[in-house]
């Protein structure tokens, strides 16, 4: 007996320790993330719904289950004395718990097809958004005004990523959820919005529209969104699509129908003072410049810092033969492409490609010590 | 003909001895025992390898390991976890018991059973060698997609073959089962008969059967595509890359139901035994486990509900999802039938399989939930599904792997393993597992992608948790390696019937059994079924 | 090795099992050459 108090006894203390735990845990999470966004549009409203319905009905299914579960472990134990029945089936019973859960899933599907129908109506948008995935940023084409946005991780989270930066990624701020160019859209509308990708397949995902689509190469997915509230709303690729697929996230800043029209113009007027770049000549220093800067946006994950590559994955340009040969082979290898090297002939523009070119051909050991103009490649398109 | 192996041993009356015994082994014990230590060390060398991510995950920020090697990491561990750790040692238990149980001498073909064994080193020699190679190992995910998994170096077709291995030896130790139940079953031992864990291996059989060859044609084309200039998955050239990922999951979502069937089995076996109750509604145990089996062919899409899909088929596949959980819904309140008014003990097998039920069940909760279409649109690809499907292949498939071997382990040494030591297993295991893969649930809801080695700071606090949890998990599965070998160099004597609720033809047998389990087949009697 | 050393029952036994080994091993590569099959 004596022992059985004492089991009972060190039981308790277990069992209030347990609760006096789960208390501070309870306290401390409760700033840990934890559920679900309801998100900024009407279908991220009704899958959060439609998530925390479920979720319930689990819960109360669960506890049930369970509770019975335990019943029979706490009572139906041979150091109870309990001495087993020998029944092995009941008619009744299994016909019960098979009409019971298909009664609660027809009642779970009734409102998951309401919502799924409701999502699946891509038609009467107002404006029609591409969004292009590449490896490892993304391609936005807002197909009504001609306007093109490139977004790739901004350089703040991009130098704290680098393994042995010393940098502390507390310190930055949106770490691996800021881009360099965020995309502007306005709230109110009912916007189209079609995934694609132009190398393998990535997934577009903001969790405050509500939804994620796999960006397919060679397909295009159709999808709509309404947003309601101006603010920024942060995301992710969702599809795991090689090297940096953890960075490449995505930013969209929600604003009224009036800033958003303003933004167009201004993309718009950038977009022609660039184009406008490979019509004259560029001095050296200009050249190199910028091209340092477009080599950290675009080069630096696959050929390092140091121009050193990735030994069998990616080729070195310190004391390659292209980029020491003759221009021309360089800059149709940089326009279409090789093997694993994407085609940047969209993704860049001409003073952007002789700019990296001419800041690769003058760094590291490299000997060719020449520049590019923007109208040599202009000239081989 | 390929009786004559077993045949022929009895005419030599001793075991071969020495490296010979196991090279050229055709006794099922025997190739039972190299299944399970083949899966212990995979489960060790994939576990190793789910340390490294949990390492470069503890906090944000990349320490330890490059992008792309953190990927090859979750990669193979996925890879080594489900065809070298779990489906190996799915075969280890079904060699080992399957002849005992329906009163055989042996496997019906020993010799291809001796074949579908050494097929496994090989296949992972090819595998784990591509981490030497141009271009590292796999690092496309598990599921290989293209385009993605065509970027992959020289591993690539180390890969493939390594999948075409591993699926031939899978299909060889299908066959081997099947006939093996249908052919020689002794007398009186009626399919209604056979006991569940006998039942759950025919169902994963068949499903192997059917599953593994479009695994092995998808990554055929995969080859080819690379290789020999076709374009099955290519859309330049008039391919579909989406089509890759349907074949892959007709394979992929029996495959589910491959690991998970023979845990179901077990845990059939072992809560009877201890509640001293037969187990509730035997008959729907077999009804709802072929339905599971039959209905797995119908939801490979709910995989990939955002390709994006026409609108019907999105609906046909969730209300297939659904179905799922009728049939798995009863088996779950059987075997808590089985237990209600039992009169039960808690031996490390019981522990395990209750673990087994609870958390099996919670996997089940939330894979019900990935199954609403809409939802899933935002749970897809992130944490989520992480948390779900470990529950399911960790406290689900791991734990009634591990339940089966503390629960026949007597049987198979002549010696009790060391209950105390195995009490100390249950707890630790459940308890880290807990805080391994709960946080996850949150992590996924809060929006953080899977397959990522770096993540944004909101998300460092559960990370933190989890590592540890991980750290812990893997470190108390030591105790299990420690249990096995004080078993297997002594203890206390077990009887023939091992446990005191036990029934079936395998405790009729000595502890530990003849090498040759059933010279003369048993008369069965439906006393002496139903266990 | 000796196969004549087989009684008649386990010959039968033998000559069932292989059938069902040949019946499993021809679905399997149905499967295996179908999906290819089907996809080309």
């Amino acid at each position: 007996m004596s022992v059985d108090k004492l089991k009972r006894t060190v039981l308790g203390a277990i069992a209030a320790s347990f609760f006096l735990v789960s208390g501070a845990v309870f306290a401390a999470i409760g700033d840990m993330p934890l559920n679900l966004t309801k998100g900024v549009t009407e279908t991220s409203q009704r899958v959060y719904d439609l998530h925390m319905i479920i979720l319930y009905i689990v819960t109360v299914i669960g506890i049930i289950v369970f509770s019975v579960m335990c019943w029979s472990i706490f009572h139906h134990r041979k150091s109870k004395g309990a001495v087993a029945a020998q029944f092995h089936h009941s008619t009744t019973a299994e016909i019960a718990w098979t009409i019971i859960p298909i009664i609660i899933l027809v009642a779970m599907a009734v409102p998951a097809t309401k919502t799924l129908i409701f999502m699946e109506q891509t038609g009467d948008a107002e404006m029609t958004l591409k969004v292009t995935g590449y490896q490892w940023k993304w391609k936005y084409d807002y197909l009504d005004e001609g306007v093109t946005v490139w977004s790739a991780l901004d350089q703040a989270s991009n130098e704290a990523r680098q393994r042995d930066s010393g940098i502390d990624p507390g310190t930055v701020e949106n770490y691996l959820l800021d881009v360099d160019n965020p995309i502007v859209l306005p709230v109110n509308t009912k916007i189209r919005i079609l995934t694609t990708a132009a190398d393998v397949i990535h997934a577009w995902w903001v969790p405050a529209l509500g939804w994620k689509r796999d960006a397919i190469p060679g397909f295009i997915n159709d999808n709509w969104t309404n947003i309601k509230e101006p603010g920024v709303y942060r995301g992710q690729c969702a599809e795991l699509c090689g090297k940096d697929h953890g960075f490449m996230p995505i930013v969209v800043r929600a604003v009224s129908k009036q800033e958003y029209a303003a933004w167009i113009e201004e993309q718009k007027a950038a977009a022609l003072a660039a184009a406008d770049g490979a019509n004259r000549e560029w001095a050296k220093d200009e050249l190199l410049a910028k091209g340092k800067e477009v080599y950290a946006a675009n080069c630096v994950s696959c050929h390092q810092a140091n121009g050193n590559g990735v030994e069998g994955l990616f080729p070195a340009l310190n004391g390659s033969a292209i980029v020491n040969g003759p221009a021309a082979d360089m800059i149709n290898i940089l326009l279409n492409g090789k093997n694993l090297m994407p085609a940047f002939k969209e993704q860049l523009n001409d003073a952007d490609l002789a700019a990296v070119m001419t800041h690769e051909r003058n760094s590291w050991d490299n000997t060719a010590k020449d520049i590019i103009q923007p109208a040599d490649v202009k000239a081989a398109r | 003909m390929s009786y004559a192996a077993v045949h022929d041993d009895e005419h030599h009356d001793h075991k071969p001895t020495g490296i010979g015994r196991w090279l050229f082994s055709t006794n099922h014990k025997d190739i039972g025992t190299m299944y399970l230590v083949f899966a212990l060390i995979m489960f060790f060398i994939g576990g190793a390898m789910a340390m490294v991510i949990r390492l470069e995950l503890f906090q944000p920020g990349l320490q330890y390991v490059d992008p792309q090697f953190f990927n090859s990491m979750t990669t193979v561990h996925a890879l080594v976890m489900i065809f070298g750790a779990v489906m190996p040692a799915g075969v280890g238990l079904a060699n080992w018991m399957i002849p005992m149980m329906v009163g055989a001498p042996d496997m019906a073909m020993p010799r291809m059973n001796n074949m579908s064994f050494w097929i496994l080193p090989f296949a992972f020699t090819l595998l784990l060698s591509t981490f030497f190679m141009q271009g590292g190992a796999p690092a496309g995910g598990w599921t290989m997609y293209p385009p993605l998994v065509l970027q992959l170096g020289d591993g690539l077709p180390f890969l493939i073959f390594a999948v075409h291995f591993l699926g031939l030896s899978s299909i060889m130790g299908a066959i081997n089962i099947i006939a093996t139940v249908f052919n020689m079953r002794a007398p009186g031992m009626t399919f209604m008969r056979l006991p569940l864990f006998v039942w759950t291996w025919i169902i994963t059989a068949f499903l192997l059967i059917a599953a593994m060859p479009v695994l092995a044609g998808g990554v055929t084309m995969l080859l080819t595509d690379r290789f020999f200039g076709t374009a099955f998955f290519d859309a330049a050239g008039g391919g579909d890359p989406v089509m890759f990922q349907h074949v892959f999951w007709f394979f992929g979502h029996p495959e589910v139901y491959i690991l998970v069937l023979p845990s179901f089995g077990i845990i059939s076996q072992i809560i009877p035994t201890f509640a001293r109750k037969p187990l509730f509604g035997y008959a729907s145990m077999v009804y709802a486990t072929a339905s599971i089996a039959f209905l797995s062919f119908f939801v490979w899409a709910h995989h990939m509900f955002t390709v994006g899909m026409p609108l019907a088929g999105e609906l046909f596949f969730m209300y297939a999802t659904m179905a799922i959980a009728v049939p798995t819904g009863v088996k779950v309140f059987n075997w808590t039938a089985t237990m209600w008014k039992g009169s039960m003990t808690f031996e490390t097998p019981m522990l395990f399989s209750i673990g087994v039920l609870f958390m099996f069940t919670l996997g089940g909760f939330t894979g019900l939930m990935m199954g609403i279409t809409p939802v899933d649109f935002q749970y897809h690809d992130t944490y989520f599904i992480v948390a779900h499907f470990h529950y399911v292949l960790v406290p689900g498939i791991v734990f009634g792997i591990v339940a089966g071997v503390y629960y026949w382990l007597p049987k198979w040494t002549g010696h009790m393993y060391d209950e105390t030591l195995g009490k100390w297993h249950f707890w630790l295991s459940t308890i880290s597992v807990n805080i391994l893969f709960f946080p996850m649930h949150f992590l996924g809801l809060a929006g953080m992608p899977r397959r990522i080695p770096d993540y944004n700071t909101q998300f460092t606090d559960w990370n933190q948790i989890i590592s540890i949890g991980g750290l812990a998990f893997g470190l108390s599965q030591l105790i299990l390696v420690w249990v096995v070998i004080k078993c297997i160099r002594g203890g206390e004597k077990a009887t023939d019937q091992v446990w005191e609720g036990a029934h079936g033809l395998e405790f009729t047998l000595p502890s530990p059994p003849p090498f040759h389990s059933f010279t003369t087949p048993p008369e069965v009697t439906d006393a002496t079924a139903h266990s | 090795m000796s196969d004549n050393e087989q009684t008649a029952a386990e010959k039968k036994l033998a000559a069932k099992n292989m059938r069902v080994a040949i019946i499993c091993g021809l679905v399997a590569l149905a499967f295996y050459v179908g999906f290819i099959m089907f996809y080309m």
